[in-house]
């Protein structure tokens, strides 16, 4: 299933997202232009803007406030990917270089604030509010799930709540402010605002679980990184985390990887990053995503009647058991 | 005297027991700026009612923020880091988002949306300024030191101009001197690197602040 022909229905309006965000960064002096066009160049699915405009069309038709919502969300995933890039010490993203990479870490830092303000500064003209109070709320909590996945790296003793809070903070509550705010930018009712909501949750958690999964089962050139970066990094996710319960190998490789990093030869770890790739810790983590999946499109069939609901459904399926 | 110190140390306490992270270490903080910004962003304004206690707060958190940012980019220039270190400057970025989020979370749950939009913009003019002084080569000597006073003035600048306060002119020449003359900050020193003249004419600025000071006594 092609994702651009799912979408065909918001093509215009994703359009207009993708040109307004060339305009609103192409309109900064030109460093700040140079770095925010080079991660905007990095591409992406936009799957924060798809779902804005996705759930709003529960609401009234089709207005500029949603589109605006939709650039801001956008913008502020591109401002935490940066500063991600940061801490990780990536050096690419999407195949192309890091901002850190092609220029310096204070340059990747301060354009990651700029973005962030600028998208911020985006709702302001938006007589609503709540915007601002589930957008806040929602990187207030992504902050604490950074600082989280930071305390948390290079330790063994993991359990699956730990893991699942994390993601929940780092990755499913912005899906989940994307089809909230989608809603409330197009006055749904406060039930549909809900159900909207524990949609996105819902695909977000999945969402988060299928990225950890092909970190160890798809090639580097389909991620654009090097296969198994999380775990090198000290990211235990859940493959990695199922495949310990499961393995004793598997534990002790991690274990000593994580001890001492940087002396540890690399090519154990490479080794064990592949077996997990091929371990029944895939399957068990396909399972746990696909019971998310399974909440997310039950919370569709509670919301009304709409052609749109069909889209979504496919949107689902399609995150739910994408390669890469 | 002992008494306005231990104030000020108490209003670090309270800062820091009230919005740090429980897992991020006491020692992340530097104290002694921190005391300084309460200090000062509290002279600009001493007395505050609910709101603006709110909108101080916020200002404070975004203070924060751009200076432990400054130090991703300045501890990551020295050479040799361990691996304990890396950590380090890792967690540093992450509490510069952590307080920045605490910014817009306090302004929009208070709806002080008008303070939230007017101080994004000096926000984004700082960080404007902070890349164009790593990247722009052919600045004046002049130049560079406007700049780097403007990261640290930006946001006294638009909290004085948030309440129309009118005589702020001396305090501000006090804030100006005490982050970027008293010592040589981070961005001192790397403009330092890249240009030798910045240290002579930073000299002569620095004197001029001593001297305007002692005059004014």
């Amino acid at each position: 299933m092609k994702l651009a022909a799912t979408l065909s229905s918001i093509k215009p309006e994703m359009d207009q997202v993708e040109r307004k965000i060339k305009e609103i960064t192409s309109a900064e002096p030109s460093m700040i232009s140079h770095t925010s066009s080079h991660l905007l160049e990095a591409g992406g699915k936009r799957i924060r803007p798809v779902f804005v405009l996705l759930a709003s069309k529960f609401g009234a038709p089709m207005q500029k406030d949603v589109i605006e919502v939709a650039i801001a969300l956008e913008l502020i995933h591109m401002a935490s990917l940066v500063h991600d890039d940061v801490i990780d010490r990536a050096t690419i993203r999407r195949g192309k270089p890091t901002v850190n990479n092609r220029w310096d870490n204070g340059t990747a830092m301060f354009t990651g604030d700029f973005i962030f303000a600028r998208a911020v500064e985006l709702l302001q003209n938006l007589d609503e509010p709540r915007l601002h109070q589930v957008l806040s709320h929602t990187i207030h909590q992504l902050t604490l799930g950074e600082i989280e996945q930071l305390k948390d790296r290079y330790m063994i003793g993991q359990n699956l709540f730990r893991y699942f809070r994390r993601i929940k903070r780092k990755t499913a509550l912005l899906i989940a402010s994307s089809t909230e705010l989608g809603a409330i930018s197009s006055q749904c009712s406060d039930e549909e605002i809900i159900q909207l909501k524990r949609f996105g949750y819902y695909i977000g958690m999945a969402y988060q679980i299928i990225d950890d999964i092909l970190d160890f089962t798809a090639s580097e050139k389909e991620l654009g990184k090097p296969v198994g970066s999380d775990l090198l990094n000290g990211h235990l996710t859940l493959p990695a985390i199922l495949a310990i319960q499961n393995d004793d190998a598997s534990l002790s490789s991690i274990e000593s990887y994580f001890k001492d990093p940087t002396a540890y030869n690399r090519e154990q770890i490479i080794q064990t990053i592949h077996d997990i790739g091929r371990s029944s810790a895939i399957d068990e983590a396909y399972a746990w995503s696909d019971a998310y999946l399974d909440r997310a499109l039950n919370a569709l069939e509670t919301l009304p009647s709409h052609p749109i609901k069909k889209t979504l459904r496919k949107i689902a399926i399609y995150l739910g058991k994408r390669k890469y | 005297m002992n008494s306005v110190n231990d104030y000020q140390d108490q209003l670090v306490q309270t800062f820091i027991d009230k919005y740090k992270h429980t897992y991020v270490d006491i020692d992340r903080y530097d104290a002694v700026h921190l005391k300084q910004h309460l200090h000062f962003f509290q002279e600009i304004k001493p007395v505050l009612n609910d709101r603006e206690r709110i909108i101080f707060d916020a200002i404070i958190h975004m203070q924060v923020s751009l200076q432990i940012h400054d130090r991703v980019e300045f501890d990551f220039l020295q050479s040799n880091h361990t691996h304990h270190m890396v950590g380090s400057i890792q967690m540093n970025a992450l509490i510069g988002d952590y307080h920045s989020s605490w910014f817009y979370k306090l302004l929009s749950g208070s709806g002080e949306l008008s303070a939230l939009e007017h101080f994004l913009e000096t926000v984004k003019q700082i960080n404007r300024t902070k890349v164009e002084l790593l990247h722009t080569e052919d600045l004046s000597v002049i130049d560079i030191l406007d700049k780097v006073e403007e990261i640290y003035i930006g946001l006294y600048d638009a909290y004085a101009l948030y309440y129309q306060l009118t005589d702020y002119n001396h305090l501000r020449n006090q804030i100006i001197y005490h982050f970027v003359y008293s010592h040589k900050p981070f961005w001192i020193e790397k403009m330092i690197q890249r240009n030798g003249q910045v240290k002579d004419k930073w000299l002569e600025r620095k004197s001029q602040f001593e001297e305007d000071s002692i005059n004014r006594q």
